[in-house]
């Protein structure tokens, strides 16, 4: 594989992304109206996501994708979880949000987010990417914790959807989120969970594969965790209570997921 | 690669998805408290996409996948096309219907189809399929037909924007169905025309991808043609359509894109 050469269309694809991005956090930070038929705790989770996706994912996905032309392995990883943090964010936006005037801005986010990653993925040699790997990686911690991540998603879900079955009612997260379904529930459940679960297993077997997986997702993890903390500034801001606890749980798992991606990246 | 023993885990997943689809969407059928609690067109549009799953989509999941592990590089290609219908109807079925009794079932559906879709591509050889298909695929009426719908499909969406923009509100028809946003508008503007629009560029230039996203496009195209089929007869039958004359464009591509689709996996005669 040659990471400089190969798939360069698709990490251009990251600079006409950025701006589309930008455009749209700036939408939501400075229209009053985008988020005005939200609930207050969705609005300001909406503010938030906006302000840390202008502050961090942006410049990220721009400095990666330069890196990334200039031929950098590292590069190309991380790039590749900011985009599956970006395709998580918009499919949400687009799909479930009540329409508001960023909806094109939305749709243009997802799909060069989603052709840009289709795109790089097949000029990245798996086993280029694991001969690579630092001889001390933690893949036996990464796979513990990916493992974890899926299960304790899982049961948070699972805490509120199944009683809910079983009283064949709709969860009261739905009910107060004024949305259709359980948009977050679903693309976890369906994508999200059974990702960590693959990764977690190809690490522990030490499978190429795991150590392209591994890395994309701890960076999905970490930046999601990191915007996590800024939509918790913003919903303290709004007077939100649980405002601050996100801050530090976001913050948290950022830093964890942060370090451990810092160990996994390869070395050469 | 056509080789049966590649990917097989991603085949054997067709049978328990097939028995998930069937779970989901005989409940969507028979049991009316299932869409309670949608208005009538998101209700009626939700039947008609369980009635194209039953009668059409497992059927030719199961046909489809037991053809691969017997070896047919078509096959796995109609495979491919299915698997990718189900992945893109489960997400209306996952963020569209309002929450029901079977969100885990479709979460499911949606999740080991996705998975069972990535876990093919690798088992598929561009090369050996290009070289199959290359000579007697009709490539360029493929290309055509694809470019059309992607052409209709833009003005009709870049109407609807102009219209929103001049508005600043969802759509009337969004709105009339219950609905929050414009899904279809999404996965069309986001995942479907860009996909149309590159396979066609690929077929046009005939290049090896192109001769295997064609046949996958154009299975898919029918589905989605025929899914449009079966909205329209269930709202005629329950009296929110006047008449089938919306048929006539979708039932058409049906064709046309099922006649091409034949075109492209017609056996190849033996050689003297």
């Amino acid at each position: 594989m040659n990471t400089a050469n190969s798939g360069r269309w698709a990490v251009w694809l990251s600079f006409p992304l950025a701006v589309l991005l930008a455009v749209a956090c700036l939408g939501g930070l400075v229209d009053a109206s985008v988020y005005a038929r939200e609930s207050r705790l969705l609005a300001a989770q909406g503010i938030g996501g906006d302000a840390g996706n202008l502050l961090i994912t942006t410049p990220l996905l721009v400095l990666t994708a330069w890196l990334a032309l200039r031929g950098s392995l590292v590069a190309r990883l991380v790039w590749m979880g900011v985009l599956v943090d970006l395709i998580y964010n918009y499919l949400y936006c687009a799909l479930a949000l009540p329409f508001n005037a960023l909806f094109p801005l939305y749709c243009g986010v997802l799909a060069l987010s989603f052709y840009a990653l289709a795109g790089g993925l097949p000029s990245l040699a798996a086993d280029d990417v694991a001969s690579r790997a630092a001889p001390r990686a933690p893949v036996k911690t990464v796979a513990v914790v990916l493992l974890l991540m899926s299960l304790g998603t899982a049961a948070h879900w699972m805490q509120e959807i199944v009683p809910a079955a079983i009283g064949r009612r709709v969860p009261q997260s739905v009910i107060d989120s004024g949305l259709l379904s359980a948009p977050v529930a679903a693309l976890d459940l369906a994508f999200m969970m059974p990702a960590s679960v693959i990764a977690a297993v190809l690490l522990w077997r030490r499978k190429s594969a795991g150590f392209v997986l591994g890395p994309v997702l701890l960076t999905f993890l970490a930046l999601g965790s990191l915007v996590l903390a800024v939509m918790g500034v913003a919903m303290a801001r709004s007077g939100i209570e649980a405002g601050r606890a996100l801050v530090a749980i976001g913050a948290g798992i950022a830093a964890v997921a942060g370090w451990l991606l810092w160990r996994m990246l390869p070395r050469s | 690669m056509n080789n049966p023993k590649t990917g097989r885990w991603a085949l054997w997943l067709s049978f328990p998805l097939a028995v998930l689809l069937v779970i989901a969407s005989g409940a969507g059928v028979f049991l009316p408290s299932v869409y309670a609690n949608e208005p009538h067109l998101a209700g009626a549009g939700a039947v008609s996409a369980d009635l194209m799953n039953l009668i059409v989509v497992v059927p030719v999941l199961i046909a489809s996948a037991i053809f691969t592990l017997r070896g047919w590089m078509g096959a796995r290609l109609v495979w491919m096309s299915t698997v990718l219908y189900v992945v893109y109807a489960f997400i209306y079925y996952t963020l569209s219907v309002r929450y029901n009794a079977l969100f885990l079932i479709y979460c499911a559906v949606q999740g080991l189809s996705f998975y069972m879709l990535v876990g093919a591509l690798g088992s598929i050889s561009v090369g050996e399929i290009a070289r199959r298909y290359r000579r007697r695929g009709p490539a360029f009426a493929a290309a055509v037909l694809l470019l059309v719908i992607v052409a209709g499909a833009s003005v009709h969406w870049a109407q609807r924007a102009i219209a929103v923009v001049q508005s600043g509100k969802a759509p009337q028809d969004v709105l009339d169905a219950g609905q929050i946003t414009d899904v279809a508008a999404v996965l069309d503007l986001a995942f479907v025309l860009p996909a149309f629009a590159l396979t066609a560029v690929l077929l046009l230039m005939r290049r090896p991808m192109g001769f295997v996203l064609g046949p996958i496009i154009l299975s898919f195209t029918g589905m989605i043609a025929l899914l449009l089929v079966a909205i329209v007869a269930v709202l005629v039958d329950r009296g929110l359509a006047a008449d089938y004359s919306g048929i006539a464009v979708s039932g058409g591509i049906a064709v046309i894109a099922g006649a091409l689709l034949a075109l492209f996996l017609r056996p190849v005669p033996k050689e003297a």
